[in-house]
């Protein structure tokens, strides 16, 4: 793993709704979404943290490294604010796509659509319009796919003032017809620009079961060398399939991958991300607690 | 840092042109109700969609908490119960990709989507009264933002509905329902 960003202990993602909750806890790290953050005025707890010393990494969802199109200098600008208001480390993002670009009209509901009429005619179509996906979406594992996101990535690194780390998403669904394995895919991005890595736990672990792959054997095949931190977050079953919801507990079998990754890398800089349903704080606790415990780690809660 | 060039490489050109039809198609089967084209598995994809609106929803609700509440409830019903203000919410999420004005434009379109069947849930009342404030509904349905005006929101102070008023540095509050 890369030494020296970020050090290793159990971290989570900063959210306003459960600021108050987590002043009282003692992060090795903590993460912020860049778009809930205005660099000119810090939300004042986020400003504590900053000012307490503890790494802030600057986590963006919406740049959108897997599009067609290059990544806007606008979002690129705001993450680079960004990351300099928290005294950033490092800045991370997705490997995936959250929108494309259209010209014609969306077909009407329930009309039969025929896709030549939803599609783009060129990337830069002066009057291209934006179709926004509103999540992370994956990218397909092409060589064009890899190439066009080389340059992407490459031109995210020009304009950002500090080291890039990607992390590859959960994902229900999957392009059809893959050129090459999600962990030769990320491991080949990776090489190519020089970046770090965002390894998921749950993410890993989501899409192996989900697609009927062995967990260890998806993480394993992860650039470990490059892990500049790791993500853990809860999830659920539905439709069949399990789900990466960020709004539920973390289950056992990703702690179980979690404790499989720390006896094989050792300790990691490991945060808990919780968007939504949150908790009460001694629910909480105890997960943290939970996370600290199987990932070797020391627990943060007093 | 890198120090590479900041601009794209140009011999990618064609290969970006290529890759923006499928992304384009991938997107507008997801998220925007088209049939799919690609050939993605049925049952994958239609669990994708599912879960993009629960995402969508969940994100929703930091702008519109009573509205996210409302239809949350309606969506944990078991299987075989009548949901009809989440299944009407999920055939707008499928015929409104997310706005690029952001959620506050996403959440007045389903509130108009929900109001004009009836299926407003209760919960979404002072999430509508905010944004009758902020946007307005077309006669086709669309629903845009109003113009910049003096500020005029609707928010709760201790647990109570308030209306707040204010242009420059003046503000002045109501108390609704006295």
């Amino acid at each position: 793993m890369t030494e020296g960003l970020l050090p290793a202990g159990l971290g989570f993602g900063w959210r306003r709704p459960i600021a108050a909750q987590q002043a009282r806890l003692r992060p090795a790290f903590v993460e912020v979404l860049a778009e809930n953050v205005d660099p000119a005025r810090l939300d004042p707890e986020l400003a504590g943290v900053v000012a307490s010393g503890t790494p802030v990494v600057t986590h963006g969802v919406s740049l959108s490294l897997g599009s067609a199109r290059p990544p806007a200098a606008a979002t690129l600008g705001m993450l680079d604010e960004v990351a300099r208001a928290c005294g950033s480390p490092l800045v991370s993002e997705h490997i995936a796509l959250v929108r494309a670009e259209v010209t014609a009209a969306r077909p009407a509901e329930g009309a039969e659509a025929d896709g030549a009429d939803v599609v783009a005619e060129a990337w830069d179509e002066p009057h291209a319009d934006v179709l926004e996906a509103g999540h992370l979406l994956p990218v397909p594992r092409t060589r064009d796919q890899l190439e066009v996101m080389v340059d992407n990535v490459r031109i995210a690194q020009a304009a950002l003032d500090r080291p890039l780390a990607l992390e590859p998403i959960a994902a229900l669904v999957e392009w059809p017809d893959p050129q090459m394995g999600e962990g030769a895919f990320v491991t080949e991005l990776l090489e190519r620009t020089d970046t770090l890595l965002v390894l998921d736990v749950a993410n890993v672990w989501a899409n192996a079961v989900n697609h009927g792959r062995d967990p260890l054997a998806d993480c394993l095949a992860m650039p470990l060398e490059r892990i500049a931190y790791c993500h853990i977050a809860g999830g659920s079953w539905r439709d069949g399939l399990y789900q990466d919801t960020h709004g539920d507990p973390v289950v056992e079998a990703v702690l179980g991958l979690a404790r499989e990754l720390a006896a094989r890398v050792g300790p990691l800089p490991l945060m808990l991300e919780r968007d939504s349903e949150f908790p009460p704080e001694d629910e909480h606790r105890a997960e943290l607690d939970a996370i600290a415990d199987a990932a070797g780690l020391a627990r943060i809660t007093p | 840092m890198t120090g590479h060039d900041a601009g794209p490489d140009p011999a990618l050109d064609p290969v970006r042109a290529r890759l923006a039809r499928e992304q384009a198609a991938f997107v507008a089967t997801l998220v925007g109700g088209a049939a799919d084209t690609l050939g993605l598995d049925p049952h994958r994809r239609d669990a994708a969609r599912r879960g993009l609106f629960r995402k969508r929803l969940a994100g929703l609700g930091h702008v519109c908490p009573g509205l996210h509440a409302g239809l949350r409830a309606e969506g944990r019903r078991p299987d075989g119960e009548p949901r009809p203000a989440w299944d009407a919410a999920y055939a707008w999420h499928l015929d409104h990709p997310p706005s690029p004005g952001g959620r506050l434009d996403d959440c007045a379109s389903l509130v108009a989507h929900l109001e004009a069947r009836g299926l407003l849930p209760t919960t979404a009342r002072l999430d509508a009264m905010s944004l009758r404030l902020t946007h307005r509904v077309r006669a086709d349905g669309t629903v845009v933002r109003r113009g910049n005006g003096p500020l005029l929101a609707v928010t709760r102070v201790l647990g109570r509905p308030v209306l707040l008023a204010g242009a420059g540095r003046r503000r002045r509050a109501w108390e609704l329902g006295r």
